[in-house]
């Protein structure tokens, strides 16, 4: 199923999805929404990538637009996006249906609605299976059956046997999203994105959830991109993070470098207005502003440009392009006429203290 | 599960009752003195009031109402002026009739409209959609009996495809031994292909024209039902984990989206039955609803309210089926709520 | 975003965004001056039989022909309007007053009081309306008052739940707690608070019921209950000229059958366009 990797100089570890410039938008009564613009992720094998920012800032429509089920007034305007040198934009419909739940699967948030809740759990995994032809054994229908008791076996569900037969109403909402992620890495994807999938369960369950998710990657040496809004979730779990800001991604670093010398103004707002366990609710510093209105055809070439205190004519009619920075980290990227020092101070000293 | 089962049986006991007290109030709200209607026309006034005894016109209204209540415990829904039969054995000869053409209208309707909500809902905004609306927006607005007479005009009178609207058979061909009073069943079972084919003719327009009269309501739910589902959370991940369109759109968005519609179905019988009157009529069809038409028009009443009464309580019923089918097949209301 | 319009600017919006909403209203001013003004201004006396002149087709003399007295058609099918039109609109306004405060008090004082009026709601829904209509009418008599008093009867629940809901939601959000606590008594409350509130819901009630109740009223003449001839009514006209239409003279029944579904259709659309008007939350 992989198709050769396109070569990439000398890195020894080719992305395996790599988005380039892409640009989103969204056609409503109103106008067009700009959605995304100039978008550049990259994800490699087996790495845990978090991606963050606001409510709106575009990184659940980003997700779906590299699965293949935006919306349908959504339009993609221009840029790439490849996945193990298939071109996800623009693959032939059989291809990426092919694609999704097998070599690229998702995890939502609201698990108890994301599952049909008049089908069993066991026949929706099994659904999938049947999709992707992976049954075992001679005998499919015992053969799937098999397959979906592993996979709920594999996401720590406890008497996988009888959970089979349960509907989601008849689980906690911790059990369902194990169900959902035992649903998404069924067919061993090599990718996973998973869509705030811890919103609305409580902390424990959270961090159990996290927990697994993070375990099988690690385990399976499966990519993940993991959305949220929640920096201080994304500081513990992830490799490295991409920070969102109104549809543009801001920066992109290894996730020590990015605590310990932010260089975005956004990221270093983001970061004041996450509490940590040392710090003190009066210590919180909001981000000023909202999101600009993405229907406006006036927005400023870098969108934060009229939330930042340092910004001027050149931010707001030239973006800034998501580049190189001469940080000690290998790869620190951001998009900024005026970032910080790679070395400045004024980080929140214990979540730069957090490893990715 | 049996304990809900009970619970909906429970629940329609208050609107049986609610049946019996109305058509006990019709039957007591008669224009005039009841008992010298019951009397004759040419009684003395001592004949009247020995009848009004009799019946116990002359107790409390309390007690008649019992009295009521145990006539219709025994079966005794009284006698037609008309015809001097009882009006419990005819309304039981001619039910099959009626429902006849109602069923298979329902099978008919659901047959078209379910299939094109659906496509209106997964094509929205294409032509099939706006023939969806069109159909629904007309058919609330067409009276029964003008559709009836329009469809017996073209394809009786022009076109010729369709036989005289006069009756469930041809009086050429004789009706099957009554085993179940339904003729498309009896003629089955009697291997009489020639007589199936007969009362299917006959049966051919009224069951359009009551088929019209409900697609409107059957269409627009299903559509709306469909196209909320379409939008829901669990058939994004459906899709995103590559299931095919087809599994999608059958096993996961069609199932969902016919619950709603069952719980439709109820209401739609409803207006059936109260439709089955026009296309009775219109047709010449011998069911309850003509009995009724006819003696309403004699001033014969008592057939009227056993027609009143077996109406309410056959729609009470039909709704409890449909609350227990939708017991069976949603199976999140098997959680004792 | 736009300001909210002004209320007139608003109602000519509605009527010129949709052509189908400005042709009902056209429509629906047609059949009220039909209604008004129509034996004043029909070419022929509808109750003027001629033999002579029987079941002829359309012609330049008679538009829609002649019945089997040779009466002409287009002159009865629209002296129908005003018995057609009066009848639907004194049984929804029935239904209205009677609905509307019941359904208002239910909501309002819950308890018994609520039970009794869904009671009594349930009750009716619990027969085919059609039929329930007929048994009203044959219990009390064949008489055209009798049918409006039917009508009414059957539209009762509609107005009883639009106003129990309304009554319902503002109970729940703790609005009449404030109202009676701030001294008000209940009754004016309910008038100068609750109804109000119901209106606009209610109003678009109304118009989609008128339809459904010009259906019903023809419905129940068409098999021979309320209007007699020589009346002229749509039900009735329909039901005088079924006999003819399977021997091909089709005009009798189709006119006054055409007349009410474009009736039933013009109120239906107007309901929309109501709603479209009244619902707050669809303006721009």
């Amino acid at each position: 199923m992989n198709a050769p990797l396109r070569a990439r100089g000398s890195a020894p570890n080719p992305p395996l999805l790599e988005v380039c410039d892409l640009n989103l938008e969204f056609r409503t009564r109103d106008g067009a929404v700009q959605a995304l613009e100039g978008v550049n992720l990259q994800i490699r094998k087996g790495e845990i990538v978090g991606l963050v920012g606001e409510s709106g800032s575009g990184k659940s429509v980003l997700s779906y637009a590299l699965l293949g089920i935006s919306d349908r007034a959504a339009r993609i305007t221009g840029g790439e996006a490849s996945f193990g040198g298939i071109d996800l934009l623009r693959a032939d419909a059989r291809v990426l249906a092919e694609l999704r739940g097998r070599e690229i699967s998702m995890v939502f948030q609201s698990p108890r609605t994301a599952l049909n809740p008049i089908r069993k759990v066991g026949r929706q995994i099994e659904d999938v299976l049947r999709r992707h032809a992976l049954a075992r054994g001679s005998d499919l229908s015992r053969g799937l059956r098999e397959g979906a008791i592993q996979a709920l076996r594999e996401v720590a569900i406890p008497d996988p046997e009888r959970r089979l037969n349960a509907y989601p109403f008849e689980l906690s909402g911790g059990m369902c999203q194990r169900v959902m992620i035992a649903l998404a890495l069924a067919c061993r994807p090599a990718l996973l994105i998973a869509d705030e999938p811890t919103t609305g369960l409580d902390v424990t369950t959270q961090a159990a959830v996290m927990d697994l998710i993070t375990g099988l990657a690690r385990e399976r040496q499966m990519a993940t991109l993991f959305i949220t809004h929640d920096l201080a979730l994304a500081a513990d779990y992830c490799d490295r993070i991409v920070v969102m800001h109104a549809g543009q991604a801001v920066e992109d670093a290894v996730t020590g470098s990015l605590f310990a010398a932010p260089r975005h103004p956004y990221t270093r707002r983001l970061i004041s207005s996450t509490p940590g366990p040392a710090g003190s609710i009066s210590s919180l510093a909001p981000v000023p502003g909202n999101l600009p209105d993405l229907r406006r055809t006036d927005l400023p070439a870098c969108r934060f440009a009229e939330r930042c205190e340092r910004a001027d004519e050149r931010c707001r009619r030239i973006r800034p392009l998501l580049g190189e920075s001469q940080a000690r980290e290998a790869s620190h990227r951001v998009a900024c006429w005026y970032p910080d020092a790679a070395d400045a101070a004024g980080a929140d000293p214990v979540l730069a203290g957090r490893e990715g | 599960m049996l304990r809900l089962i009970a619970r909906r049986l429970i629940a329609a006991v208050p609107s049986l009752f609610g049946v019996v007290v109305i058509t006990f109030i019709l039957t007591r709200a008669l224009p005039g003195d009841p008992a010298a209607y019951f009397a004759g026309g040419a009684a003395t006034a001592e004949a009247i009031e020995q009848v009004r005894r009799q019946l116990g016109l002359d107790r409390s209204l309390a007690e008649q109402f019992l009295r009521y209540l145990g006539d219709l415990g025994r079966g005794e829904l009284g006698l037609s002026l008309t015809t001097g039969q009882p009006v419990l054995t005819e309304i039981a000869q001619r039910l099959p009739a009626s429902l006849e053409i109602v069923l298979v209208a329902l099978v008919v309707a659901c047959a078209i409209a379910v299939p094109l909500g659906v496509l209106a809902a997964v094509r929205q905004g294409s032509w099939i959609d706006q023939v969806c609306r069109v159909i629904t927006t007309a058919g609330v607005s067409l009276p029964t009996f003008f559709t009836g007479l329009l469809l017996a005009y073209f394809f009786y009178y022009l076109l010729g495809w369709a036989p005289s609207p006069m009756g469930r058979l041809d009086p050429m061909f004789s009706a099957p031994p009554t085993i179940t009073g339904f003729l498309l069943i009896d003629s089955l079972i009697a291997r009489e292909g020639a007589v199936w084919w007969a009362a299917m003719k006959q049966l051919s327009l009224p069951v359009a024209t009551m088929a019209i009269f409900v697609l409107a309501p059957i269409a627009r739910m299903t559509r709306a039902s469909m196209l909320g589902v379409l939008g829901s959370d669990f058939i994004r991940t459906a899709r995103a984990s590559g299931l095919t369109p087809i599994t999608v759109l059958f096993a996961y968005a069609l199932r969902n989206a016919l619950l709603p519609v069952i719980t439709t179905l109820g209401m739609v019988f409803g207006f059936m039955l109260g439709g089955s009157v026009i296309v009775e009529k219109v047709f010449g069809w011998p069911g309850i609803g003509s009995y009724a038409i006819d003696a309403l028009t004699a001033s014969d009443y008592a057939p009227v309210q056993g027609f009143v009464l077996t109406m309410g309580v056959l729609f009470v019923f039909v709704n409890l089926l449909v609350d227990l089918l939708y017991l069976v097949v949603d199976p999140r209301v098997s959680v004792d709520a | 975003m736009s300001a909210p319009r002004s209320g007139v600017a608003h109602a000519r919006h509605v009527l010129t965004e949709n052509p189908v909403t400005l042709f009902a209203a056209l429509l629906f001013a047609l059949l009220v001056v039909l209604a008004i003004a129509g034996p004043a201004i029909v070419p022929y006396d509808p109750l003027a039989s001629n033999a002579a002149a029987a079941l002829q087709p359309p012609s330049a003399q008679h538009w829609f022909g002649t019945d089997a007295l040779g009466r002409d058609m287009l002159s009865r099918v629209i002296v129908a309007t005003r018995l057609d039109l009066g009848i639907a609109l004194a049984a929804v306004a029935a239904s209205f007053v009677i609905g509307l405060p019941l359904g208002l008090a239910a909501g309002y004082f819950g308890g018994w009081w609520d039970r009794l009026v869904t009671r009594l709601s349930d009750t009716i829904m619990a027969f085919p309306l059609f039929v329930l209509a007929m048994g009203i009418v044959a219990a009390l008599g064949n008489t055209v008052g009798n049918i409006v008093l039917a009508t009414a009867v059957i539209n009762l629940p509609f107005y009883i739940r639009v106003a129990r809901a309304e009554a319902n939601v503002r109970r729940g959000a703790g609005w009449i707690e404030a109202a009676r606590l701030s001294g008000n008594r209940d009754l004016r409350i309910l008038v100068v608070h609750l109804l109000p509130n119901a209106l606009p819901a209610a109003a678009v009630q109304v118009s989609l019921n008128m339809g459904w109740a010009i259906l019903n009223a023809a419905g129940l003449s068409f098999i021979g209950l309320g209007v007699r001839p020589p009346e002229a009514e749509w039900g009735i006209l329909v039901a005088e000229g079924a006999q003819y239409i399977v021997s091909g003279e089709w005009w009798v029944s189709l006119f006054p059958g055409a007349a009410l579904m474009l009736a039933v259709f013009t109120f239906n659309l107007l309901g929309d366009a109501l709603r479209d008007l009244l619902d707050p939350r669809r303006r721009t």
